[in-house]
């Protein structure tokens, strides 16, 4: 109930913030533009607008939750109105799953108002839409479950410049991770120093590996060959699960970091 | 006036004159635009301050203006910022140039470059700001969908005259392989891409290559094979590459009939397989696969779904293709002759009769003429196909004879006269001859001799003249008889 009402709060705050409807209207004409670019190509429009359209939604997406997220918190302890709350019989995780649910919430509305903008405009310009293309939007959506909270973890700990900056880090570099990886196991690395190898793969496994979530290629081959699925459900629940898993692992570090928090 | 220099020199004097008159009224408004800046600058400074209105003797509109003061004046100095900004904006245009600018100045240094170094160093010069497929997936954050639209995107801008440069197909080949390398799924740019580097390149198997990397990315795609056919169905340059083409662009198409054959049964693919192997059918001739290409040319002939038009062309092929099969076999047979006895047979009975009933269905050719052998060579021949080119070929060197009277007002006296006309009205430089020609004639365009042995000439009527079988209705009518004969199982196939 408590956790509710304080994410329906902070949804509401965030949809008073100009910086939300600066982002969805860049999102919009960002999709709309799209198909101007896929008439300069010679062929591939439909393939163009679809991988423009995606990425888009994933980058607008991840600025919201990134813009938005990182100064949830240090805004509260800033205006001192987190005393306020956290005065009545709240925990104060409830406080911290409150504002991650609540900008969850924003995240949410967003990415279906760019989405619905993406799919009707793909739909108008007779490009082909499957489910393919949904699975990479609900993807996307658990990615950004992941970015929100590593953005309410640095917020709860960090100013909001420094929150942002780690945050878009994250939200880059956890694209490469696997690049990490296959720098491990390149020939000369495994020859002179096989453990580096190994701690690579060992930072690999505990860092946020957000290009589970990047199927957007597939999804639009998949829509252009007119098939449903870009990848297999049993593989979708799988990074379901690990997004869902690692968010709620940085949540409850957010909350270790909030709790011993002095303001 | 219809001059297409004098056009475009007219047309960039207008384009000037335009620019010239865009220039000025730039200009004007500009200065109009700072002293409006300026004015609303001076304005709001000299409005009176709020904390003044007290002692103000001013109209209501005045006082109600100096609560703006601040709005006005930032609004004044906005305008003059934006001004300050689009001047230093022209003047940094002006030393960069544009694109367009920029692409001239870098050619000039890159035609230098080539000079200077070898071709090697300019292409790698060129290649620098074009990275390598895994920087643009990580330039791009794992989004390697998306780098490869750039990089075709990008890529279209060099397909078009607009920026000229050096080396187009080298270019070209390594921003399509960038592409490739991002998003190797992509069918339909690779499809276009090799359409592009095909009118680039005349060797087509340089060309070839970028498909069976394609091909090799996505081994389901009907329409690569279909494309990396057709690549070779268009003539070679070298006439003498002919065979190979044809032989390179049969093993694809039969390599996507296979495909297609092993689709569901419905009309469209039945449709798709008759047009393969019509197609297979015709380049194997020319290949010299002629038993595959009688087979199937048999097969439309006789095929009911089609046209009846199609299955008399299908037939007529038939009968060439059937006559050059037998003639492979015969000389297939005096060819093992040769090696066991050192000698060629001294005639094409001794080589018929070890065969099965006597070897009955070799002695006549499709057309129904007694087969041609040459005791000398050991090689057999068709009078019916050969009968079949020298029409074509009599139809070249007919028209070879106007274009000599068009020159000289006159026929050429004999044959001798009319070849070295030919020679030097192909020149080499400034007149090639066509593949028609050259398939009639041959590379070396002899028109004094044709398949039927030297041509003969009938000076006063300026043509060369034909044996009488050698006519399409005379030919075809033997055959029609043959085919009949062929349909009712009179003949083996």
């Amino acid at each position: 109930m408590v956790i509710g009402t304080i994410a329906l709060n902070t949804f509401r705050e965030a949809v008073r913030d100009k910086i939300l409807y600066v982002l969805l209207v860049f999102g919009v004409l960002m999709i709309l533009i799209s198909r101007a670019i896929g008439w300069v190509s010679f062929g591939g429009e439909t393939k163009i607008m679809t991988d423009i359209g995606l990425a888009s939604i994933w980058i607008f997406s991840g600025m919201v939750s990134i813009f938005i997220g990182t100064g949830l918190i240090y805004k509260e302890i800033d205006k001192r109105t987190i005393y306020t709350v956290l005065s009545k019989p709240t925990e104060r995780w409830h406080f911290l799953m409150g504002k991650y649910l609540g900008l969850l919430l924003t995240t949410l509305v967003n990415m279906l108002v760019l989405s619905a903008a993406f799919i009707g405009y793909l739909w108008f310009a007779g490009a082909p839409v499957t489910l393919a293309l949904a699975q990479a939007l609900f993807l996307t959506f658990i990615e950004m479950t992941v970015i929100t909270a590593v953005a309410i973890f640095f917020s709860s700990a960090s100013t909001p410049i420094l929150s942002a900056i780690f945050t878009t880090v994250i939200f880059f570099s956890g694209q490469l991770t696997k690049w990490v990886v296959d720098l491990g196991s390149h020939p000369g690395v495994t020859k002179s120093a096989p453990w580096v190898s190994d701690l690579l793969y060992a930072g690999y496994l505990v860092s946020p590996n957000l290009h589970n979530f990047n199927i957007r290629r597939s999804a639009v081959l998949a829509s252009q060959e007119m098939a449903q699925l870009a990848i297999p459900m049993n593989e979708m629940y799988a990074c379901t699960i690990y997004g869902l898993a690692y968010a709620a692992a940085v949540l409850l570090a957010a909350q270790l970091v909030f709790a011993r928090r002095n303001f | 006036m219809n001059d297409p220099a004098l056009q475009e020199f007219i047309q960039r004097v207008a384009q000037a004159q335009h620019h010239q008159q865009m220039a000025q009224i730039g200009y004007a408004l500009y200065w109009v635009l700072f002293g409006l800046g300026i004015g609303t600058m001076l304005f709001g400074a000299l409005l009176p301050r709020r904390s003044e209105q007290a002692t103000l003797i001013a109209s209501g509109r005045l006082q109600r203006l100096s609560l703006h003061r601040g709005r006005i004046i930032s609004s004044g100095a906005i305008m003059l910022l934006m001004l300050c900004a689009i001047s230093q904006q022209a003047g940094i245009d002006q030393n960069r140039g544009f694109i367009a600018d920029k692409e001239k100045r870098y050619e000039k240094e890159m035609k230098r470059l080539a000079e200077r170094k070898d071709k090697e160093a300019a292409l790698r010069s060129e290649y620098m700001y074009m990275p390598q497929g895994d920087s643009l997936i990580l330039m791009s954050a794992n989004n390697p969908s998306l780098a490869a639209d750039y990089v075709w995107l990008t890529s279209l801008q060099y397909v078009t005259n607009s920026f000229r440069r050096q080396q187009k197909f080298e270019m070209l080949n390594r921003f399509y392989a960038t592409m490739q390398e991002l998003d190797p799924r992509w069918v339909e740019s690779a499809v276009n891409a090799g359409k592009v580097l095909s009118a680039l390149e005349p060797d087509r198997f340089k060309v070839e290559q970028f498909y069976i990397k394609a091909v090799t990315n996505n081994p389901d795609s009907l329409d690569l094979l279909y494309e990396a056919g057709r690549l070779f169905v268009v003539p070679p340059l070298d006439p003498a590459q002919q065979k190979k083409y044809s032989d390179r662009a049969v093993g694809w198409f039969t390599r996507l009939r296979d495909k297609v054959a092993r689709q569901r049964d419905s009309p469209a693919r039945a449709a798709t397989l008759r047009e393969l192997e019509d197609l297979i059918a015709r380049l194997g001739l020319e290949a010299g696969y002629y038993k595959t290409a009688a087979e199937l040319l048999f097969r439309h002939a006789t095929d009911e779904a089609n046209p009846s038009a199609m299955r008399a062309i299908a037939a007529q092929d038939w009968l060439t293709a059937r006559s050059l099969a037998l003639v492979e076999e015969i000389n297939d047979l005096s060819e093992a002759y040769k090696k066991e006895n050192g000698r060629p047979p001294a005639a094409l009975d001794v080589l018929l009769e070890k065969l099965p009933d006597g070897g009955r269905e070799y002695k006549r050719d499709a057309f129904g003429f007694p087969m041609e052998y040459d005791p000398a060579t050991g090689i057999a021949s068709s009078r019916g196909s050969n009968a079949r080119r020298a029409i074509q070929a009599a139809a070249i060197v007919n028209d070879l004879i106007l274009i000599f009277g068009h020159n000289h007002q006159r026929t050429p006296r004999d044959l001798s006269e009319l070849q070295s006309f030919v020679h030097g009205y192909y020149d080499d430089r400034h007149n090639t001859a066509s593949h028609n020609v050259i398939d009639a004639i041959g590379a070396e365009l002899n028109v004094i001799t044709g398949p039927l042995g030297p041509w003969q000439y009938d000076p006063e009527k300026g043509v060369v003249l034909l044996p009488p079988y050698a006519s399409t209705q005379t030919l075809f009518k033997n055959a029609e008889r043959l085919w009949k004969r062929f349909l009712r199982g009179e003949v083996s196939q």
